[in-house]
């Protein structure tokens, strides 16, 4: 029998150069709060830039009635292995040694990827080597460094500790960038394989953790995801809210209370929302155009009159001199846009859609496929009305839709549609 | 104090209004309602509003706002209102919505007021 056997294997220990800390999002705490690896009773995963040649912790039990003290040469076989070094272990009352430092004997490869390594440990005395154990680990290896969380992981901050992931966001995006060698490629891979993470659109939550959790998000929060996903693969995107500009018109209309979106949203079948009436209209001029009205699950983004209220969250890249859209909720692929410049953001200025170069026409009208106003379609008013609280039952009454109109066909014009960006 | 003030009361104290759960639709309907016209009432129940710290009791399934929680977004549009009524008299209130501890978006909508 061995004088002494593997017990714990730490990779992300404290003040580890190399190793991604990882946070739990059941608990909030971090992976490596306690070894990655122990015997027989654990092994989390460890995330380290693809190429790393790190470290790692190792502490070992003493077989009972073996010596309290062992010099030896100790190692592991494996793909990459453990570089064996000559150490003297001390073992205390409980039977451990302190932590011995180790380092993988060669660099990870600098492939984009979930590598799974099995080492096999020895020990060399004076006499043959004799097995100390072995051990199997998932390790992760991103693209870049992770970028600080903050930006995604608000409000709660984890002072001293910036840069991070959750693990499943970090286990996620490594299996889909998979071998991907630049940002956009990443990005791309990502959003086509949203849906193998099983969360969905529409579940009450807007923060990344809340998400994890309770299984998905609306907008609000899968702009933050999307961007924690990018963040974790060391790679920025920017974040933006259109928010509706509802402008209150002469003659009880106004122009735009809603925007209105058929999409079911990722991993959905249907729009959670509940049945409303529509008042479609699909031909120009708006005011003489006949309207169809349809009784259907739809998603409407509301406004409130001269305020900022609801509005679409999305994600974009500056890659290479261009910028490309991510629209994590309803799209699978990115939208490469021309002559656009990504909004500052302004609570102040509605920004005129044409202003924003293809916007409109290489997203904006296939995402949005209804704006909804109050405004003159067939010859009548189609006006927009929340219920009353001093109507009789309040609470029985639905609300009333205005005219929708299919984004497509609204004018070019003037400021027809323009979106708070915030 | 009108219908509207009393059932946004009752839907900042996390009950049932008429025996059921509001709609997000009905929270936006009394926001809309009670910033129709200044009052001492209005200014008082927009600020509860604002410094809100609990949790809406909505029908999910009617639908919510999706850019953020239903408790941000009333936050942030009380704030508004109130900042359109009297910035420096409700500054308190605008900044407790905007506060850093709580959502960026809402952050940034009040970020001309704060």
């Amino acid at each position: 029998m061995p004088p002494f056997t593997l017990h714990s294997i730490a990779f992300a220990y404290p003040g580890s150069p190399d190793a991604i800390p990882l946070r739990s999002p059941a608990t909030d705490q971090l992976v490596g709060a306690e070894p990655e690896w122990l015997a027989g009773r654990r092994s989390a995963v460890a995330a380290y830039v693809r190429g790393a040649r790190p470290a790692v912790r190792v502490v070992f039990a003493r077989t009972p009635g073996s010596s309290r003290v062992a010099t030896c040469r100790i190692g592991a076989e494996g793909a990459p292995g453990i570089a064996p070094r000559i150490v003297t272990l001390r073992f205390g009352r409980d039977g451990l040694s302190a932590p011995v430092t180790f380092r993988v004997a060669r660099r990870f490869t600098r492939r984009v990827g979930i590598e799974r390594v099995e080492w096999s440990w020895y020990a060399e005395a004076a006499a043959a080597p004799h097995p100390l154990g072995e051990s199997s680990h998932e390790i992760c290896l991103v693209w870049r460094r992770p970028l600080a969380a903050a930006p995604w992981s608000e409000p709660a901050a984890f002072a001293g500790n910036e840069r991070w992931a959750y693990l499943p966001v970090m286990q996620w995006t490594t299996e889909w960038a998979a071998g991907r060698t630049d940002a956009r490629s990443i990005c791309d891979a990502m959003l086509a394989a949203l849906p193998r993470s099983g969360l969905r659109y529409a579940v009450a939550a807007w923060t990344v953790r809340d998400m994890l959790l309770k299984g998905g998000g609306y907008c609000g929060g899968w702009y933050r995801m999307f961007q924690a996903m990018a963040a974790a693969q060391g790679i920025r995107l920017e974040r933006r809210a259109y928010l509706v500009n509802w402008e209150s018109l002469p003659g009880d209309r106004a122009r735009w209370c809603a925007l209105v979106v058929t999409s079911p949203g990722l991993n959905r079948s249907r729009p959670v929302e509940a049945a409303s009436r529509f008042h479609d209209a699909d031909r120009r001029p708006i005011s003489r155009s006949p309207v169809q009205s349809v009784t259907r699950r739809r998603y409407r983004f509301w406004g409130q009159p001269g305020q900022l209220g609801d509005g679409h969250c999305i994600n974009f890249l500056r890659f290479r001199g261009r910028w490309y859209l991510y629209d994590a909720s309803f799209r699978s692929s990115a939208v490469a846009l021309s002559g656009f410049a990504l909004p500052r953001s302004n609570p102040a200025r509605a920004v005129p859609i044409r202003a924003l170069g293809t916007f409109r026409r290489d997203y904006l009208d296939q995402a949005v496929d209804y704006m909804l106003g109050s405004l003159a379609g067939d010859g009548r008013l189609y006006e927009t009305e929340h219920p009353s609280p001093d109507q009789p039952d309040p609470l029985g009454q639905q609300v009333i839709n205005g005219l929708s109109v299919e984004t497509r066909i609204v004018p070019d014009g003037g400021n027809t549609i323009s979106f708070y960006w915030v | 104090m009108t219908r509207a003030h009393e059932h946004l009361r009752r839907l900042l104290a996390g009950g049932l209004i008429e025996g059921r759960r509001p709609r997000w639709a009905h929270a936006l309907a009394l926001l809309k309602t009670v910033s129709e016209t200044r009052s001492a009432d209005s200014e008082a129940v927009l600020r509860e509003a604002a410094l809100f710290d609990g949790r809406l009791v909505l029908d999910e399934e009617a639908g919510l706002p999706h850019a953020m929680a239903p408790e941000d977004m009333l936050r942030s549009l009380a704030a508004q209102t109130l900042a359109r009524w009297d910035q420096r008299r409700h500054r308190d209130a605008i900044r407790h919505a905007a506060g850093p501890a709580r959502s960026a978006l809402v952050g940034r909508v009040l970020s001309r007021w704060t």
